[in-house]
């Protein structure tokens, strides 16, 4: 193809966006670009502080709660540098969920946010802890009818049904108690173990571009 | 009565390669060598167990880009010319070996195999080797599953659903024109399975799909059969798992069958061994040595020095690793039935390419096994997925984990410092596709943005091929797959841009649609 169709490639990025990815229970990947505009629109806002504000990746926590309502678990910062970036984080537990703020820290600890990240759910490494046998029963005309349990199929609920979308209680907390390893009376789990995350520096910690 | 099932799943997948703006081109050749030494022996050992009789049951999944390059006019003419070529190697050699009895009869094995090729090829399936596969699921003896439309890895393009969910409809809208029935089952490619992806299956009328084995023992709710059965999602989609043992047996570079001396060595070629200017019409554009298929020797050992191959050996030992397997296989079921109230399940799924093209001889054990089970015991029986829920439609309830089958068993494989690069570029191309789509809904386009727009979404999927992070990862043929990710993606933001300023260049245009001719039937509203 001619030259003028090549050169589509590569486009520059031209809104702020930070994006996490899965790499595997105990790590994930983060991607971003930044505007210059809105990074000097996030120094301009932070004043005197700006000169020395390091850039950092704050991971909430924030494993099976809504956060626009609740506070995360807990947060932690990566060290950072880029407007286009990327970073691999190590992570020393393994099926929680994450969202990320790419900002700029003020001496007092709070970040100036440049833009948050998509949720990120790292998977479980072991088996759950959560044991049940409903079932479901899959009807040759394509719908599914659940039951209480697969070892006893006689036992059907009535009439069918379409499956719930909610998660069953007992299997949030089986989730709940295979991340955390316990559960506190309020259903808020401990904080222990939490955050003594390991940073591994990307395998190739460039400008984030393309070859 | 059988105390259970064996489901042997074979995953066929290339990339969509195909270059008519060259006038020959290496990559294109590992379609043509899949079709003459993976594709058409299966076919051909299909064909013989249903010409004698023989009930079986085999799970064959053919990616999206595969099915479009059996059925691409260009790409079967371009593979008879390449085989004619073969043939007359092949001719030489037979000349060439006359006075040398370690490879004359090679040479003429190989000879008489390509000229069967031919026939099996041109003849019987008129050049389109869908009609082979076609036929064996009217036949009854092959299920046939389809996978995302450019064998995109999905767990890497959720954060752009649009993305996920136009991989999944095209491919099986295409798999549905193609076979003329919707599939049932789905394989994710390179089994990249994440909690969420079961909706969109649903939405395509999928009712299953295949995880790695920590993906059902590491479900939301422990399994209460284990890797022994499928387990099901809330919304009805059903996850088998992969059984470890039985893979081993066959993959493994250790201890797997593959590896065994007197099997046919897969390095040694006439393509590097003979003399240059010999050669020279069959190798790439006359000046580099590439492998031609024939092949004149065995693993023999750990050893450089190879010795000659001899096929009855090969075909004793498959034989006997047939037997092997058949063996462990009603171990296996035996031990796990008398723990279970219904018949254990064994999932075996292999990369069609293993056998035939790495593992020469794996065809013909593959028939082989495919007679010993059913003459030769009563423990186990052939079954697919679809015939495993028809006959067992009670399953646990439960949500695999986010696994693949790749190193590690997640995502690392295709997100790491040799190909993260890739990621911001593919999710923004979807945004965009997505935005383009959903500003001319509502609104007729004219024809031409509406070719354009096609033509854009036919750039994106082949962009979003696993194979190119892959390639990247393993390190051979690395600048092809670079270069195969900045052509699409420049062409994919020319007709964007096109498209959104309302200025076609028809022309160009039209040799885009005649470079990248896969999904004629692409439909842009599934992007949206």
């Amino acid at each position: 193809m001619s030259d003028e169709v090549a050169s589509y490639f590569p486009q520059p990025f031209d809104e702020t966006r930070i994006v996490l990815m899965v790499v595997d229970p105990h790590d994930v990947h983060a991607y971003w670009h930044v505007r210059p505009e809105d990074m000097e629109a996030a120094r301009r806002q932070m004043g005197a502080d700006a000169a020395h504000a390091p850039m950092v990746l704050r991971l909430y926590d924030i494993t099976l709660i809504d956060f626009s309502k609740t506070p995360a678990h807990g947060y932690f910062d990566a060290p950072v540098h880029g407007l286009q970036n990327n970073w691999y984080v190590e992570l020393w537990q393994d099926s929680k969920s994450y969202v990320a703020d790419l900002g700029l820290r003020r001496p007092d600890g709070s970040v100036v946010a440049l833009a948050r990240s998509n949720v990120v759910h790292t998977p479980p490494a072991h088996e759950s802890s959560y044991y049940r046998r409903a079932g479901i029963v899959l009807e040759p005309d394509g719908t599914v009818r659940e039951i209480p349990d697969i070892l006893q199929p006689g036992a059907l609920s009535p009439g069918p049904s379409q499956p719930t979308p909610a998660m069953p209680q007992e299997e949030v907390t089986g989730l709940v108690r295979q991340a955390y390893g316990c559960v506190t009376e309020t259903g808020r789990p401990g904080l222990e173990r939490a955050f003594l995350p390991r940073l591994r520096s990307a395998e190739r910690a460039g400008d984030g571009g393309h070859p | 009565m059988a105390r259970g099932y064996l489901c042997f799943l074979l995953h066929a997948h290339l990339p969509y390669v195909r270059h008519p703006e060259h006038e020959s081109f290496l990559e294109e050749s590992w379609f043509f060598e899949a079709v003459t030494e993976t594709y058409i022996p299966l076919i051909n050992a299909f064909d013989r167990l249903l010409s004698d009789g023989i009930d079986f049951r085999i799970t064959v999944s053919l990616s999206p880009p595969l099915v479009a390059m059996f059925q691409d006019e260009f790409l079967q003419s371009r593979y008879l010319a390449h085989m004619s070529r073969l043939c007359e190697l092949a001719e030489k050699e037979v000349e060439r070996t006359r006075n040398d009895g370690r490879f004359h009869h090679l040479a003429q094995m190989y000879h008489d195999m390509f000229v069967r090729t031919v026939a099996v090829f041109r003849d019987r399936y008129g050049c389109d080797l869908v009609r082979a596969f076609r036929k064996f699921e009217e036949a009854g003896v092959v299920e046939v599953m389809t996978s995302a439309a450019t064998h995109g890895f999905l767990p890497l393009l959720q954060t752009e659903p649009s993305a996920v969910r136009a991989q999944v409809l095209t491919g099986v809208e295409h798999h549905r024109r193609a076979f003329g029935r919707p599939p049932r089952g789905l394989w994710l490619p390179e089994c990249g399975y994440y909690p969420g992806v079961e909706d969109v299956l649903r939405e395509a009328g999928i009712r299953y799909f295949v995880v790695e084995s920590h993906g059902v023992l590491n479900a939301s709710v422990r399994p209460h059969y284990g890797l022994m059965a499928p387990i099901v999602c809330r919304n009805g989609v059903a996850a088998f798992g992969r059984d470890p043992e039985s893979s081993k047996q066959v993959w493994s570079s250790v201890e797997g069958y593959p590896g065994d001396a007197d099997y046919r060595d897969f390095y040694r070629d006439v393509g590097f061994d003979l003399d240059f200017e010999y050669v020279k019409p069959y190798i790439l554009d006359g000046r580099i040595r590439i492998m031609t298929g024939i092949k004149y020797y065995r693993v023999t050992g750990r050893t450089e020095a190879k010795e000659p191959y001899q096929p009855r050996w090969a075909a004793e030992k498959a034989a006997l690793h047939a037997g092997n397997f058949m063996f462990w296989r009603n171990k296996q079921i035996e031990h796990h039935a008398a723990d279970m109230d219904r018949p254990p399940l064994l999932l075996a799924p292999y990369d069609a390419e293993l056998f035939g093209h790495w593992w020469f001889e794996g065809p013909q054990w593959l028939e082989l096994l495919i007679r010993k089970i059913t003459f030769d015991q009563d423990i186990v029986k052939l079954m697919t997925p679809s015939d495993y829920l028809a006959r067992l439609p009670v399953l646990q309830q439960a949500t695999p984990s986010a696994s693949s089958w790749g190193y590690r068993g997640y995502n690392e494989f295709w997100l790491n410092g040799g190909n993260d690069w890739v990621y911001p570029h593919l999710h923004r191309a979807a945004r965009l596709m997505k935005e383009l789509v959903e500003r001319t809904r509502g609104e007729r386009p004219d024809a031409l943005t509406e070719r354009a727009l096609k033509q854009a979404a036919r750039s994106l999927l082949l962009a979003q091929a696993s194979d190119w992070a892959f390639i990247m990862k393993t390190g051979t043929s690395v600048q092809y797959a670079h270069r195969r990710m900045r052509d699409h993606l420049a062409r994919f933001h020319y007709l964007a841009r096109a498209v959104r300023e309302g200025r076609i260049d028809e022309p160009r245009l039209r040799a885009l649609e005649v470079m990248d001719n896969i999904f004629p039937h692409v439909e842009p509203a599934a992007f949206a």
